[in-house]
């Protein structure tokens, strides 16, 4: 398969993006230019499956394609899900330009605006505050690990009708005599309205985490552009693998979720609420495939994958800690021990 | 496999820690404490006997003898110095206190601290009420406890005349010829339990016995000791339980995002929005009284000081 590289045209070297100025910079002679500048010279080879598209070998073991690096020459390995990666000999961006054709040309991106050092600085003061991680998930080592990665997302904008209906209670309670009276008003509660959530993303990539995904949104749409192959440079970047059809579920119980909490806010004045119905009806879903940006590391601990994931346009982080349980039972077991022995000491165990 | 390995030696772990602790619980209970001040009976009873400060038997001092003869012998009997006070009436003003005070003094004074004995402050001195009071010295304290000093009191209380009453000879000899009996009834020394803390000491002492032996040291018994450690134990234990179980919970999964962000005021259109009254009623209950205890009092007596380790038993007659 053919894969494409974006040459600075002043000197031929290869062009990275800068998260920082939104733009591809040539390291070698300093050259910068825009996403349209580039898309203009790259014409030919952007959002088009080439025509000289070499296989090498066809399905090899199924789901693994080799490219040739235009740099070096060197032949390329990639899975099914990968877009865009770096050559292993040369370490230059490439992109996959094949797999971006057709259904899987995404129709928006954000570029990356968190730079790797700004990364870096995040991941470093989220470790920080966590004493009982394993040391060498805090080492150099494992914060190269640290990955730029456009994972493909389905944002979805969901019309819906709402129907909620409820008894709302409301009582006075007061004292006569040698009784308690209780004064009970029911009132009859009903919420319809006509809803548009817009934008609830879904990740389409099967091997992170969704829970880690939604946790680090959300991302503001406000920089969404139609996609371009140059955004990728110096990145890595995944195709879907779930379609909006599989991801659809989890985007109706978030978009319902979303209405229930709003619903919910304009009933008050209620001592109790008894929900009699509630019906939140998808009638009608936009969808927009998409790529956003997430810095991304993996880390492997007695048996178990750790997830972490940083918003690489917002900063905002997720993730699980690894913990290293011997590390704070001993520390725990210091401190219960200090203040058993202060207990004796006081108690006047010893003397 | 894997885990169930690990499981054994969690277990086996917890095993050899209950067993260092316990271990160190021992050493720290039964092989820490201080100098042992308790002084052993010299089995003799010169010393025993009757003070008769008020001259009651200025008249008989035959009858005083036979009652000293009796009293010497209950001190041999029950290896312990045994003295009876007939106070005069110049202590007819002592407070109660200040007759603990006279007594355990008298007390030290006659015997010397920390030996095993006690002195019956027979309250003739006119006070009303009048006092009596038996302060108990080393393993006295363990033997004559409070309840088998009142059951004493109780018993002799027949053979007093009351507090306003002529006091004579007679009720004396009754008093004494009872109470030295009582004493050596109750005189058990392998039934030793429990320990005595006399905090009003010039140096506070515990007295407890151990292995048939008597101590009066200003160390804990050591089954005090056990208790604290115990507790102290699970006390740490609790806590870092605690650390850790919040320190775990701390390194879970944060929650994830609220998806109200995604639905905007102007992306929603109410088509109804309506609170109907429907109905109202009113429920009766009727209240349950009930009536509470009254309260409670409980007043502290003033303080006093003295040497050794005494313990008193008072009686009001």
């Amino acid at each position: 398969m053919e894969s494409v590289e974006y040459k600075c045209p002043n000197c031929n070297a290869d062009l990275k993006f800068s998260p920082s100025t939104q733009r591809l910079d040539c390291e070698y002679c300093l050259s910068s230019f825009s996403i349209d500048e580039i898309k203009r010279v790259c014409a030919s080879t952007e959002n088009s499956i080439p025509q000289e598209a070499v296989q090498l070998k066809e399905d090899f073991a199924n789901h693994t394609h080799l490219y040739r690096c235009k740099s070096c020459g060197a032949e390329i390995m990639a899975d099914d899900q990968q877009t865009a990666t770096f050559c292993y000999y040369c370490h230059n961006p490439v992109i996959l330009a094949g797999k971006m054709g057709g259904e899987f040309k995404p129709d928006k991106v954000i570029g990356f605006k968190l730079t790797r050092e700004n990364a870096v600085d995040c991941f470093k003061k989220w470790v920080g505050k966590r004493w009982f991680v394993p040391k060498d998930f805090k080492s150099q080592q494992q914060i190269e690990k640290l990955t730029g990665l456009y994972v493909p997302f389905w944002l979805a904008d969901c019309h819906l009708d709402v129907d909620v209906r409820a008894i709302g209670k409301n009582t006075r309670h007061w004292t006569s005599g040698n009784y308690s009276y209780t004064e009970t008003k029911e009132y009859r509660v009903i919420r319809r309205a006509n809803m548009v959530t817009r934008g609830i993303p879904a990740d389409g990539e099967t091997k992170i985490e969704d829970l880690l995904m939604e946790s680090i949104e959300p991302y503001d749409y406000r920089e969404l552009q139609d996609f371009s192959m140059s955004y990728l440079s110096g990145f890595f970047a995944d195709k879907y693998d779930v379609d909006k059809s599989a991801v659809f579920p989890r985007i109706r119980v978030r978009s319902s979720q979303a209405c229930n909490a709003l619903v919910r806010s304009t009933i008050s004045g209620y001592s109790s609420l008894i929900p009699s119905s509630e019906t939140y009806t998808v009638t009608n879903t936009d969808w927009c495939y998409t790529l956003l940006p997430v810095w991304f590391m993996s880390y492997k601990y007695k048996d178990r994958i750790y997830e972490f994931a940083i918003n690489g346009q917002t900063g905002k982080l997720a993730g699980t800690p690894p913990l290293s349980k011997g590390r704070l039972a001993a520390v725990c077991g210091c401190i219960g021990a200090a203040v058993s022995a202060l207990i004796i000491l006081f108690g006047g165990v010893l003397f | 496999m894997k885990k169930s390995n690990n499981g054994l030696k969690i277990f086996f772990g917890i095993i050899v820690g209950i067993f260092l602790l316990g271990f160190l619980d021992y050493f720290m209970s039964f092989h820490t404490s201080a100098p042992n001040r308790y002084v052993p009976y010299g089995e003799s009873s010169s010393q025993s006997g009757i003070i008769d400060e008020n001259g009651l038997f200025d008249n008989d001092p035959q009858a005083l003898s036979e009652l000293v003869k009796r009293v010497k012998q209950c001190s041999a009997n029950t290896h312990m110095n045994i003295l009876i006070y007939l106070p005069s009436s110049s202590r007819k003003n002592y407070s109660d206190d200040d007759t603990r005070d006279f007594t355990a003094n008298k007390y030290n004074e006659i015997f010397g601290e920390n030996t095993d004995g006690l002195l019956y402050y027979i309250d003739i001195s006119g006070k009303s009420p009048a006092y009596d009071d038996i302060a108990k010295s080393a393993g006295a304290n363990l033997i004559y406890t409070e309840d088998v000093c009142q059951s004493i009191f109780y018993s002799l209380d027949q053979f007093l005349p009351p507090s306003y009453g002529p006091v004579s000879t007679e009720h004396i000899i009754n008093t004494v010829n009872n109470f030295c009996p009582l004493v050596e009834s109750y005189y058990d020394p392998d039934n030793m339990s429990g320990s005595y803390y006399d905090s009003t000491a010039d140096t506070p002492v515990y007295v407890y016995s151990k292995g048939g032996k008597t101590y009066v040291t200003t160390s804990k018994p050591p089954a005090t000791k056990l208790f604290i450690c115990i507790i102290a134990e699970l006390i740490g234990g609790l806590i870092t339980l605690i650390m850790y179980l919040i320190s775990k919970h701390n390194y879970k999964f944060k929650s994830k995002t609220n998806p109200g962000i995604y639905l905007s005021d102007r992306d929603v259109r109410f088509i109804e929005k309506s609170d109907t009254f429907l109905r109202s009623y009113v429920t009766k209950h009727r209240i349950q009284s009930s009536s509470g205890g009254g309260g409670g009092y409980r007043g502290g007596g003033g303080g006093h000081s003295h040497g050794g380790s005494i313990g008193h038993s008072g009686h009001h007659r």
